[in-house]
């Protein structure tokens, strides 16, 4: 073994283990008994809570309404679940470890299972006992030391399924490829030798001709820049490309449109001392750097600012003569944006609700140079998703969660597709003690139409201590669900989901 | 030779005196991931050796069989040492690192110190003397 090349590539690599901690002045993770105590005063809590290490073997749900003929597949979602050990409890959302929920439809009837994705750490801390690995956004008291980013890898965010395929996604490192019928973890995904740990995100995106394209923050692992991510439709890498900036900037996801790829980073520096959320701190005051990438010419992307936004959603893209038009949710509260319903999290109920994350549009102009946001007005809105075969403004409709009217609980309640072209909005409610979360596009089998589809999408009914999902018809969102599917107990809320017809 | 001078050497030769005493290191490295593959063990014992300039003390491999294996160092010269593991896990005769440097298969330092870079001689040294030394070296 050359040692001379161990030492520098180690040292290479130092900057690189960013995911570090402070280890000293350590904050305690917030108390599992103040939390439970919240909860039993806003039984809405019940979807921060969180599950115990355990897996959820399939049951069937309890369907009412009819299931359409043609919906048949499996909706999987992802979302941090575990939330406390030997009575430490995570501040910070993003720091659950991924409960992987299918949901199996097929013959009228509709299957539920979960488990737990088998990371490295979760296996790990399940053995000490305790939280030991440096978490995302709160700070572990004495952990272990780690090999790498991959080591605190939760795989809690997203879902996809890549030629016959499902892996469980974070964005900080490898995705977790897990067996689609049993969610059996398979194991971490390597796509070429030197890129084993490099941060596949979250948000994946399907082009036309079944691409798949992703990215990779690599500025928030002490790295410099992005790296992107080219999948080809037989789940073999195609190409991969680091792009630099002189600006660190965090992006969750990104946008694509027919020729480009879109990267919008919103600026931030680093502080010493804590997690990595804990010592992100947005910069308001200066620009966000946009990356225009060709997609066949990856290594030539071209810079745009535009004034600072932080969104983490970025919904669908539109070329139009020298213009692109990008929709995405933006969040107008900085502080919130850096830790979404950290005081919920911390069981505190009554903490004062924040400015709700709005519909938006960056238009960039290739010819001038420039970018500018609009604001639609549409709030609240997050985890915004289409249907991709959209061409155009015209064809496209952006479907989300919202809130309608009175609600107990600080979350989406409702959901509502959105036709920004014709200025038309149509929407349901859920009902007073529901919770809504993300609603999939599935096309409809043989439709060619933009739109025509159905959306799925799962649900937390706190009355009834629930979670179920609802099928509605993309196009008239507003008839309220044809079906929807509950079980007899109550998961916590998730983040995405990916549907595969069967 | 004026005093001064004498004292010098003296204290040179007390402590050169003190670095040829043979000591004993046994390290029980832990949390071996993957039972296979080449397990080293290199020590040092100056800084400048440590950080590339000069040679180990000793040094020592072995393919590991448990998730705990032990070596054991003998004749070491009495004094600071650092150990540096390496855990050649799939047998291709180097430690991984992926396309930003970042390490792939296993390492870890004597003294375990809570850095996340290559540590320092001074933080991962331990003092060995004439009755052996037993310590823990946590992979990572």
């Amino acid at each position: 073994m050359n040692r001379r090349d161990f030492l520098s590539r180690l040292v290479a690599g130092a900057g690189a283990l960013a995911l570090a901690p402070s280890l000293l002045n350590a904050k305690t993770a917030s108390s599992v008994d103040a939390f439970a105590a919240a909860q039993r005063k806003h039984p809405w809590l019940v979807g921060w809570h969180g599950v115990t290490d355990q897996s959820f073997a399939p049951v069937l749900a309890n369907v009412e309404g009819k299931i359409p003929a043609g919906l048949r597949g499996a909706l999987y979602r992802n979302g941090p679940a575990l939330f406390e050990r030997a009575g430490q409890r995570y501040q910070h959302w993003f720091d659950g470890d991924g409960l992987m929920h299918a949901w199996n439809i097929r013959d009228g009837r509709i299957r539920h299972q979960a488990k737990l994705v088998e990371t490295w750490k979760l296996k790990t801390e399940r053995k000490a006992g305790r939280f030991v690995i440096p978490a995302a956004g709160t700070t572990i008291v004495d952990p272990i030391e780690i090999r790498n980013n991959d080591d605190s890898n939760t795989a809690n965010t997203s879902v996809v399924k890549i030629d016959g395929k499902v892996y469980a996604l974070w964005e900080a490192g490898s995705a977790i490829e897990l067996d689609p019928e049993t969610l059996e973890t398979i194991g971490p995904k390597t796509w070429r030798d030197d890129l084993q740990a490099a941060p596949f995100s979250a948000h994946p995106l399907r082009d036309r001709d079944g691409t798949i394209w992703n990215f990779g923050l690599l500025s928030m692992l002490g790295g410099s820049g992005l790296m992107i991510w080219k999948i080809g439709a037989n789940g073999q890498l195609a190409a991969m490309q680091a792009i630099k900036d002189g600006q660190d900037g965090y992006l969750h996801s990104f946008a694509i449109s027919e020729n480009h790829l879109i990267f919008v980073l919103a600026p931030y520096q680093m502080s010493d001392e804590g997690s990595f959320f804990e010592r992100l701190k947005f910069q308001p005051d200066l620009p966000c750097r946009i990356a225009v990438v060709p997609k066949n010419a990856l290594d030539k992307p071209r810079w745009f600012d535009a004034d600072f936004a932080m969104a983490y959603h970025f919904a669908d893209a539109f070329e139009s003569g020298d213009e692109i038009v990008v929709r995405a949710a933006r969040h107008l509260d900085v502080n919130e944006a850096r830790s979404p319903k950290a005081e919920l999290m911390r069981g505190n109920a009554k903490a004062p609700r924040t400015t709700p994350p709005e519909l938006v549009t960056l238009t960039i102009n290739l010819r001038k140079g420039n970018a500018r946001w609009g604001s639609t007005g549409i709030a609240p809105i997050e985890f915004p998703l289409f249907d991709p075969r959209a061409r155009n403004g015209r064809e496209s409709v952006v479907y989300a969660p919202t809130s309608i009217g009175k609600t107990d609980a600080p979350f989406t309640n409702a959901v509502t597709a959105i036709d920004l072209h014709r200025g038309k909005q149509t929407s349901h409610r859920y009902g007073d003690t529901i919770m809504s979360e993300e609603h999939v596009f599935v096309p409809t089998p043989g439709s060619t139409k933009a739109g025509q589809g159905w959306l799925v999408g799962s649900l937390l009914d706190y009355g009834k201590q629930r979670s179920g999902i609802a099928i509605l018809d993309a196009e008239r969102v507003d008839a309220g669900p044809l079906a929807t599917a509950w079980l007899d107990t109550v998961f916590p809320l998730g983040f995405h989901g990916t549907f595969s017809a069967a | 030779m004026n005093r001064k001078n004498l004292v010098a050497l003296l204290v040179l030769a007390a402590a050169t005196s003190s670095t040829t005493q043979a000591a004993d290191l046994i390290v029980n490295v832990t949390g071996v991931r993957e039972h296979k593959g080449v397990l080293s063990l290199a020590v040092y014992d100056s800084a400048a050796a440590w950080d590339g300039d000069g040679k180990t003390v000793a040094a020592d491999r072995k393919t590991p069989d448990a998730d705990q294996v032990t070596f054991r160092f003998t004749d070491l010269p009495a004094g600071k040492v650092a150990v540096m593991a390496m855990h050649d896990e799939n047998g291709n005769g180097k430690l991984d690192s992926n396309f930003m440097g970042m390490p792939t298969e296993g390492y870890g330092f004597s003294n375990n110190p809570k850095v996340m870079r290559k540590a320092h001689f001074d933080e991962a040294a331990v003092e060995v003397g004439e009755t052996p030394t037993t310590i823990t070296l946590k992979l990572r």
